[in-house]
């Protein structure tokens, strides 16, 4: 849970950031930093929420607290 | 008529949905195809919209009787994919439909902060909060608060926080319904306003969320194609591909061949708000009403889990194409800007120039492109005729726009109504008052927001995105330590929640207050948008502090906090409040 939050983080305030640096490589016309920070960082996300999802779930059925 | 288990009624009302959005869409283009003017056009596809909500609202009624429990939280037995969906549709208001593309149009790498801030508090939602509320299974915020700390007092407090809260979203709502009329329907932006508002009570009236839950998934669909017609129809004609996500490099190409994107537009401008924004968002969004009583109508803990990682990746498409659509605003913007043309009574210049929202740019004025300036919230609704797509494209564009935003205010003025009957009263409605005049209540409520709401909106106090993140740094400064600590530290104590809420929140409130009216200068160059900054580490220290003063919480609560953390098992309350 604490490695989720840690993650959200990471890729929520700290990637744009430190990607917003990244002016001189150009993706599809795009720079990359502005693409990471417009669509990168979200994607991340998005699979991160998944991945705690699924994660969590199985968690709990290991520690058998999972709803019946 | 609407009754029977959820693939049912999901196939009759998706149909009914979908059919209807089909055929209006089919009518209009064939009457702008048989010579009907513009300005008719414009007005028949608000008016069959606003109609069409309340027909969905009438339908949803008729399946049940007026009962404030079905006025709620629609059975809890919603596929995590389809509670996803319609989550999405929920969130997709006139923040994202029409903010969202304008800030980035203005600001380029700042305006990134929203999507962000926005996406990576869906992610807090899933880990830290929804599944524990999906747990604790009742309705509300204050219910939960009231619960875990004991009593009246938190729950009034909560209560006022959230009302804060939804009327300022209930206010950017109203702007956009204002421009949307006043653009389509001719009218002066402030009587715009009420006559959006007519629409938003008409609709709020005649339906529930039980229409709600099931017209949302549908709903989805509709939003998204409205507002990604004009972004693929632009990257095919601007770089033959029609994916916009990626396109807009081709259009970036040439603003710059034309030397009209500077270079700041595509970096980093303002560190410090930009993280600040994302902060409060990311925050607001864990803590934001609408989006937590969704969680409710999962079948499951583990559910609800999935269900905001699906909305997640449905509010995604929508993101991704905002840069995209911001982009191609600029390159249509500066090839026709020298145009003198546009200037002509009728055309879309003309129409937005009424209202203030475009101009010529005169010297000394702020970054003009094609010698134009655009208030951003113009950008996504002016589009289509800016780039000369059809009419029917910017009529339809508007459509979604305002079933975005009949939607969400609809929610919203249903969080404050019942707010307003079940916690303000203090007791969560066990008082023995009778739900008929509970119902009163919560409609009569609903109403004075509604035209409060209106009448601030009216007067135009900052545009719609801004208003959305005072909302957002209100709720993230008056309610984030309280739900978390609330479920993740069993010694935070009553006294403790309520010191956080209330200094929070008043924290927020007077900075934003304060920057507004000039009274306060910014501290350290944090702007309004990112009050929370301030507010929620004033709100969890004061918890925190406060907590460790008092006594600590009697050995039921404790009890309750280990049962709210774990999906298996039964719930007892802490006590019968």
């Amino acid at each position: 849970m604490i490695l989720s939050v840690g993650l959200c983080i990471a890729l929520g305030g700290l990637l744009p950031l430190a990607a917003s640096w990244i002016t001189a490589v150009l993706v599809a016309g795009i720079p990359a930093g502005f693409l990471i920070a417009a669509e990168g960082s979200l994607a991340g996300l998005v699979l991160l929420a998944f991945w705690h999802a699924g994660r969590q779930n199985r968690i709990d059925e290991d520690s058998h607290v999972a709803e019946d | 008529m609407l009754r029977g288990d959820f693939t049912q009624t999901m196939g009759r009302i998706f149909f009914i949905y979908i059919g209807g959005c089909l055929l209006a869409a089919t009518i209009l283009v064939i009457l702008s195809l048989a010579g009907v003017s513009d300005h008719a056009v414009g007005v028949a596809f608000i008016l069959l919209t606003v109609a069409f909500y309340a027909v969905m609202g009438l339908l949803g009624r008729s399946a049940r009787r007026a009962e404030l429990t079905d006025y709620d939280v629609a059975g809890r037995h919603v596929p995590a994919f389809y509670n996803g969906m319609a989550t999405a549709a929920d969130w997709m208001s006139a923040a994202s439909f029409i903010g969202l593309a304008g800030a980035i149009f203005l600001r380029g790498f700042d305006g990134l902060a929203y999507p962000i801030g926005w996406t990576a508090g869906y992610v807090l939602v899933a880990v830290l909060l929804a599944p524990f509320l999906r747990k604790f299974g009742q309705f509300t915020v204050p219910d939960f608060l009231a619960a875990r700390y004991g009593g009246r007092v938190p729950r009034l407090i909560a209560a006022v926080i959230l009302l804060s809260v939804s009327f300022l979203y209930v206010v950017a709502q109203m702007s956009a319904t204002g421009l949307i009329a006043a653009r389509f329907l001719g009218l002066d932006f402030p009587v715009a306003v009420f006559v959006g508002l007519a629409g938003i009570l008409a609709c709020s009236a005649l339906g529930g969320m039980r229409a709600l839950i099931w017209t949302q998934v549908a709903q989805y669909v509709v939003v998204l194609v409205a507002y990604l017609l004009p972004a693929v129809w632009l990257s095919q004609r601007v770089a033959g591909i029609p994916v916009p996500q990626i396109a807009y490099g081709r259009a970036l190409d040439r603003l710059a061949g034309l030397g009209v994107l500077d270079g700041s537009w595509l970096t980093l401008g303002d560190g410090v708000n930009f993280c600040g924004v994302i902060f409060c968002l990311m925050l607001g969004t864990a803590s934001l009403p609408h989006v937590l009583s969704r969680c409710l109508t999962t079948p499951s803990v583990r559910e609800s889990r999935l269900s905001v990682a699906w909305s997640l990746l449905f509010l995604l498409l929508l993101y991704t194409a905002a840069p995209a659509l911001a982009a191609f605003a600029k390159l249509e913007l500066a090839n026709l800007g020298a145009d003198p043309s546009i200037d002509g009574a009728g055309g879309w210049f003309s129409a937005w120039q009424r209202i203030g929202l475009v101009a010529r740019a005169a010297a000394g004025d702020g970054p003009a492109i094609g010698g134009l300036i655009i208030d951003p919230d113009a950008v996504v609704l002016a589009m289509p005729e800016i780039a000369g797509l059809p009419f029917v494209v910017a009529a339809l564009v508007a459509a979604g726009a305002l079933a975005a935003t009949l939607s969400s205010a609809d929610g919203l003025l249903l969080t404050i109504g019942k707010a307003a009957a079940h916690d303000l009263p203090g007791n969560g409605g066990r008082s023995g008052i009778s739900s008929g005049r509970r119902l009163a209540v919560a409609r009569m409520a609903m109403a004075v927001a509604a035209v409060l709401a209106a009448w601030t909106a009216s007067a135009r106090p900052a545009g719609i995105l801004t208003i959305v993140a005072w909302a957002f740094s209100l709720a993230a400064s008056g309610l984030f330590p309280a739900l978390v600590l609330g479920i993740w530290w069993k010694r935070a104590t009553g006294p403790g929640a309520l010191a956080g809420m209330l200094a929070g929140w008043s924290v927020a409130a007077v900075y934003i207050l304060g920057l507004k009216t000039g009274v306060i200068s910014p501290v350290g160059g944090i702007g309004d948008v990112a009050a929370g900054v301030f507010g929620v580490p004033v709100a969890a220290a004061m918890t925190v502090a406060v907590s460790l003063l008092t006594p600590p919480p009697s050995a039921r609560i404790q009890a309750f906090v280990d049962q709210i953390r774990i999906p298996r098992g039964r719930i007892t309350l802490p006590e019968g409040d």
